[in-house]
């Protein structure tokens, strides 16, 4: 049940399962703030595409993944979330305010890319 | 009882007396309380740990030694030595480690030894108590004594590490124009930030430095209160015209933060002091050199 973590470029990329317990959140949290360290990766993407429901408390466990990465100097984005999972986070008032979001992977990459230190990009 | 000032004690003849009474009564009974007390001091590891490191000769010449300063006190009323020996076992043992609570052990196994040989001696209840008051008086006084030099001795070694650790207080490092490091290995309490924001500040005004690099990841605990006082530096040093960045936040202080609701508002965060010279290069040479008043080198910084 643990969600695979890749490398790509200076980033990462989480792909998150279509659900998650609790043990398999703190497992994948941990493994990520690790490993930005041992990339020294620049940003992370969340890719949440297979996950159907973004409830507040998966909201909350995200938001704090972002803050933490941020410590850890890494920039967050939340990729792939379906159409249908916004308009309900939207109607239940819930927020990814500590992380940026983008369309998929793609966007995701280009907005990490455009979040680098000039010059940064070609390291 | 004992005199503060002075650090002398003296009794009433009636107090004498009772000391003296319990005194002869503990040396006609020595050999059995003695033989006693050897078995049970055995059954307390830390305490037969101690005995079996104390060569066998040392030990006998310790124990009559001993012997003579405590008929020197409860016989002739001259506690001086007593008192002396007392201080010094109990600062003794403070350095070498020995438990507070192995004290207590000591004593009850005394008085243990004690109490069991008064139980068989026949002795008419007015005398039995008298005798039983001297002792229990007389433990608790060693103990006092002993409690207060020990305490002191660890207070005295905690105060010597706090001195060191201050004096290991953290070096700000030019390693490149405008560019200083301040690497923090160790505690960081309230007194100790504010020396650390001091000097940092003391040393951007004298190097005349843009951007500061603060790296933690010699911290071991980093709390809502060392957090404060982070972001109080680097809210300082923004106040000078100088950047800060810190490195080294390691996954469990990052969570440990996030988790406290304590992470670090308005710092720019990099994952290593690597990333941070990296960046800080870029930036330095993207034109902070001119003056010119840059972005951030890294989206870190967010309301």
């Amino acid at each position: 049940m643990s969600a695979p973590v890749i490398k790509l470029e200076q980033f990462l990329l989480a792909v998150l399962p279509q659900s998650l317990t609790d043990s398999g959140w703190r497992e994948l949290r941990d493994r990520v703030l690790r490993q930005v360290g041992d990339h020294r990766a620049r940003g992370v993407l969340v890719d949440v595409t297979e996950m159907d429901v973004l409830d507040s408390y998966a909201t909350r466990l995200l938001d704090g993944l972002s803050r933490m990465l941020r410590l850890r100097g890494a920039q967050t984005v939340v990729v792939g979330m379906q159409p249908g999972v916004a308009f309900a986070m939207a109607q239940l008032g819930l927020k990814l305010s500590s992380s940026g979001t983008a369309l998929d992977v793609d966007d995701g990459l280009s907005y990490l890319r455009r979040q680098l230190p000039r010059s940064a990009n070609g390291r | 009882m004992a005199n503060e000032s002075t650090g002398e004690l003296r009794f009433s003849p009636e107090e004498q007396a009772a000391f003296r009474e319990y005194w002869e009564f503990y040396t006609s009974r020595r050999p059995a309380i003695s033989a006693y007390g050897k078995e049970e001091l055995k059954k307390v590891p830390e305490l037969a740990a101690l005995i079996a490191s104390i060569p066998p000769e040392q030990m006998e010449k310790q124990e009559a030694q001993s012997h003579e300063m405590q008929r020197a006190a409860l016989m002739d009323g001259r506690w001086d030595a007593w008192l002396e020996r007392q201080r010094a076992q109990g600062a003794t043992y403070a350095q070498a480690g020995l438990s507070f609570g192995a004290w207590f052990q000591v004593l009850r196994i005394y008085r243990e030894g004690v109490r069991r040989e008064l139980q068989s001696a026949n002795l008419d209840a007015a005398k039995l108590l008298r005798i039983s008051h001297a002792m229990d008086r007389y433990v608790d006084m060693g103990m006092e004594i002993i409690g207060v030099a020990y305490l002191d001795t660890k207070e005295r070694t905690i105060q010597v590490q706090q001195a060191a650790i201050r004096e290991l207080s953290t070096p700000v490092l030019q390693i490149r124009e405008k560019l200083l490091i301040i690497p923090i290995v160790g505690m960081v309490d309230t007194q100790r930030a504010r020396h650390l924001t001091q000097s940092l500040l003391g040393a951007i005004r004298q190097r005349r430095a843009r951007l500061v690099v603060m790296d933690i990841t010699g911290v071991p605990v980093v709390d809502s209160k060392v957090a404060n006082h982070l972001v109080q530096a680097c809210e300082a040093a923004r106040l000078m015209g100088a950047r800060v960045t810190l490195s080294g936040v390691s996954p469990e202080i990052a969570q440990a933060l996030v988790t406290l609701g304590a992470d670090l508002p308005g710092v720019a965060t990099v994952v290593d002091l690597q990333t941070a010279l990296e960046d800080g290069d870029r930036w330095l040479a993207g034109g902070a050199l001119a003056g010119a008043e840059e972005p951030a080198p890294e989206a870190a910084v967010r309301p």
